[in-house]
């Protein structure tokens, strides 16, 4: 994880957050998000 | 993983006992005795050392006990927590709070932090989820959305160093212990973030404040922070 980047970006209603070689994503409405996971890119 | 659902706090860390790293989150009622308004907090510990703390109490004054004093110190206020500010303006007394979770899968553990209609400035949704993946680091999704056009502000303490990270982000480091913090660079929407290290003023002893503002009034914000203990880092 030493030197790891993060960036974040918004798909529609899927906020996904790269971290290294992983990506995390959230699926975001009207009632706030729920974090569906995490896998590898 | 422990989580405390009667008093919303929940505890993650990869092993115990003698965890090499640990993250406390803090939800709760603002309504218990002794509260402090600091719903969606966040704790880090590195080995045996808080490397982003709660700064705890002072001896208490005499007007500790007024709860129209109270609640102006330091260490009290939402400010003077590692959690979120909206419009300048932290939590009110006697809200109450609600900690979901844990969710479990595939590589992670999470919580949700939720402070709906918490805040001094009408804020619908405040709600902070911690995600901990494959035991090793932390990432928070801040979700804040107000009534009207309001700036937000992360904030992280630290009695240790706070230095710019090459990589983006800071290194909070205090003796052999420390951890990264990293806003997720933009990419979103949001008109993005500043970040700042100050000397936090209003405690007893010295101790530095990070704060991550937005650059501009919104009314709705998705913002990421990763933390990576330093054992993690190796």
């Amino acid at each position: 994880m030493k030197g790891v980047a993060v960036a974040q970006r918004v798909d529609g209603n899927l906020v996904r957050v790269d971290v290294g070689r992983d990506q995390l994503t959230w699926q975001c409405g009207a009632d706030g998000c729920e974090f569906l996971g995490v896998r590898g890119r | 993983m422990k989580a405390f659902a009667s008093i919303g706090w929940a505890m993650l860390t990869p092993s115990q006992p003698d965890p090499p790293f640990f993250l406390a989150f803090k939800n709760g009622s603002l309504a218990a005795a002794h509260t402090h308004l600091d719903l969606n907090h966040v704790s880090v510990a590195v080995g045996d050392t808080m490397v982003v703390p709660d700064l705890g109490s002072r001896p208490y004054p005499a007007d500790y006990f007024d709860a129209k004093k109270r609640y102006l110190y330091y260490e009290i206020s939402t400010a003077g927590h590692n959690t979120v500010l909206v419009g300048g303006k932290g939590q009110v007394p006697g809200k109450p709070g609600k900690l979901k979770g844990p969710f479990e899968g595939e590589r992670f553990t999470a919580f949700v932090g939720v402070a709906d209609e918490a805040y001094e400035v009408k804020t619908p949704h405040a709600r902070r989820h911690v995600v901990f993946v494959d035991r090793s680091y932390f990432v928070l999704l801040d979700e804040i959305e107000t009534a009207e056009p309001a700036p937000v502000e992360l904030r992280f303490h630290s009695y240790g160093a706070i230095a710019p990270r090459i990589q983006g982000g800071w290194t909070i480091s205090e003796g052999k212990a420390g951890c990264d913090l990293i806003p997720a660079s933009a990419g979103s929407n949001q008109g993005g973030w500043a970040g700042a290290v100050e000397a936090a003023s209003g405690w007893t002893k010295p101790v530095n404040v990070l704060r991550l503002r937005s650059l501009v009034d919104g009314r709705r914000f998705l913002t990421a922070t990763t933390i990576v203990p330093s054992t993690a880092a190796q």
